[in-house]
Formats: structure tokens, C-alpha cells, sequence
């Protein structure tokens, strides 16, 4: 059995809605101002000048530590996961019929993906300077998931706008060589 | 990649989504390899001629291009 790495079908909804509380979320900061959220979580490693509320239970350099509780904020740490949970859960779940052409479909919006999300991060490392530069590149990691998904609908919308829907078997008696579409005597969307 | 599939269609008198059920491919994709936009891999072209009961190359015909 082909191993297709891929989230089963129903995921897709379940991802659309995280994802569409995510954007309200974005926006709601924008329109409000950043709303904090502080919480503590475990930590794998922290350091520098983090703040803590204990200290870790190794401490393996200058004040750097290994498992411990992290003071943070919900936009800083918990946000970015939920979001790109959503946003893999619309990209990479199963469509009704997976099958070859989607796959393919799939794949080329990845490669084109790829190429435009790093051409963008070459771009603003060799044009963008202080802190805006940290800024682009933060939010530079949602941009290969979002021009995926774009592309990958588009795709797929593009490829299910050629396909009439036919009564049964009517498009048969299509003439061989019309090769637009099915439709004589059927309805077309 | 040129093909036979919608006379051969024709012929079984069935349509787009039979043939779709029958290869275990969605329509949209028997509609692309039949409107020649999608080269089919060797799975979906054996499984198209073995609907029709025909061989392989009396279904699908290589086309100049595809040696370039």
C-alpha cells in the first residue's frame, strides 16, 4: 500500500476553521493593538535574558537550562502552532478521491511554492535592514504554507471548472475530437 | 501522449464517471488524460485499457513530441 503521508479527508474542515480563527486573530491584534496572553510552559531548553519563573533542572552554561517552565505569550509561542496546524491540516489532508492527477497537482504547487517562498527570503536579506529584517523573516515562515495552499486550490479549482456536469451518458454522443469539454447535449457550470 | 478513450468510451456506452469509478481515478482526471492535458502514469493507462479490453497501445499512441 502507497504511503501517502497525507491527513485523512476530514481534516481539511477542521484545519479551514483553525486556520479562519487564526486570520480573525491576526486581525483582531492588528485592529486592537497586540493582545497579551502571558502563560507558563515546560521549556526544552531556555536561556539569555528569558524570563523564568524557576530555574531549569540542568543548567548546562551560562544561565542556560535544559527542562524547565518558560514564562511567555500566547501570540509568541502558542499562536504560530495552531495556526500552522491549521494551515497543514487544509494543505496536506486527503481530497475525496486522491488519486494521481492530484498528487501531481500537489506536487507542482509544492515546487513552485518552495521556489517563491525562498526567492522571497533571498529578497529580504539582501534588501530589507534592522528589525524589520527579524520581523519578515518571522513571518516568512507562514508564507511557504499560505502560497501553497493558494496555489494548490486554484489548481484544483481550475481542473474541477473543466469538467461539465453531464446527465448519464449523454456526453458520449460528444463528435471524437471535440475537445471542449463534454458538452452537446448535457448542462455545463 | 494521443488517446482513444472517448470513442472507446462510445463504444461501452459509458461515460467520464464510469470510466473514473471503474480506474479508481476522480473524473476531473479521466477528463484531463482524455482531453490529452494529463499524461496518465503506466497504473492508470494499464488499468484504461484493461476497461476496454484492449491492449495498452490500441487505447493510448505515442506522439512525436513525447520523445523530446
Amino acid at each position: 500500500m502507497k504511503k501517502t503521508y497525507l491527513f485523512p479527508t476530514g481534516f481539511e474542515k477542521v484545519g479551514w476553521i483553525i486556520t479562519i480563527l487564526s486570520v480573525v486573530w491576526i486581525i483582531l491584534n492588528g485592529i486592537l493593538g497586540t493582545i497579551e496572553i502571558s502563560m507558563v510552559l515546560p521549556a526544552l531548553i531556555y536561556g539569555g535574558n528569558f524570563s523564568a519563573p524557576s530555574e531549569g533542572l540542568i543548567k548546562i552554561g551560562e544561565d542556560v537550562y535544559l527542562l524547565g517552565l518558560a514564562k511567555t505569550d500566547f501570540n509568541a509561542t502558542l499562536f504560530p502552532v495552531i495556526f500552522i496546524t491549521g494551515m497543514l491540516f487544509v494543505g496536506f489532508a486527503k481530497q475525496k478521491i486522491e488519486d494521481e492527477m492530484i498528487s501531481h497537482l500537489r506536487q507542482r504547487s509544492l515546487v513552485w511554492s518552495i521556489i517563491v517562498s525562498y526567492s522571497f527570503y533571498a529578497l529580504i536579506t539582501l534588501l530589507v535592514y534592522g528589525h524589520y529584517f527579524l520581523y519578515a523573516y518571522v513571518y516568512g515562515i507562514y508564507l511557504f504554507l499560505i502560497f501553497f495552499i493558494i496555489k494548490f486550490k486554484i489548481d484544483l479549482f481550475r481542473l474541477k471548472r473543466e469538467v461539465c456536469k453531464c446527465k448519464d451518458n449523454e456526453e458520449i454522443n460528444d463528435e471524437y475530437g471535440d475537445t471542449d469539454c463534454c458538452c452537446k447535449n448535457c448542462d455545463c457550470v | 501522449m494521443k488517446n482513444r478513450i472517448r470513442i472507446e468510451r462510445a463504444i461501452l456506452n459509458i461515460s467520464q464517471q464510469q470510466l473514473a469509478e471503474k480506474v479508481k481515478v476522480s473524473r476531473q482526471t479521466i477528463n484531463a488524460i482524455e482531453l490529452e492535458k494529463y499524461v496518465p502514469s503506466a497504473l492508470v493507462v494499464m488499468k484504461i485499457a484493461c476497461v476496454f479490453g484492449k491492449s495498452v497501445n490500441e487505447v493510448f499512441e505515442l506522439e512525436e513530441k513525447d520523445w523530446q
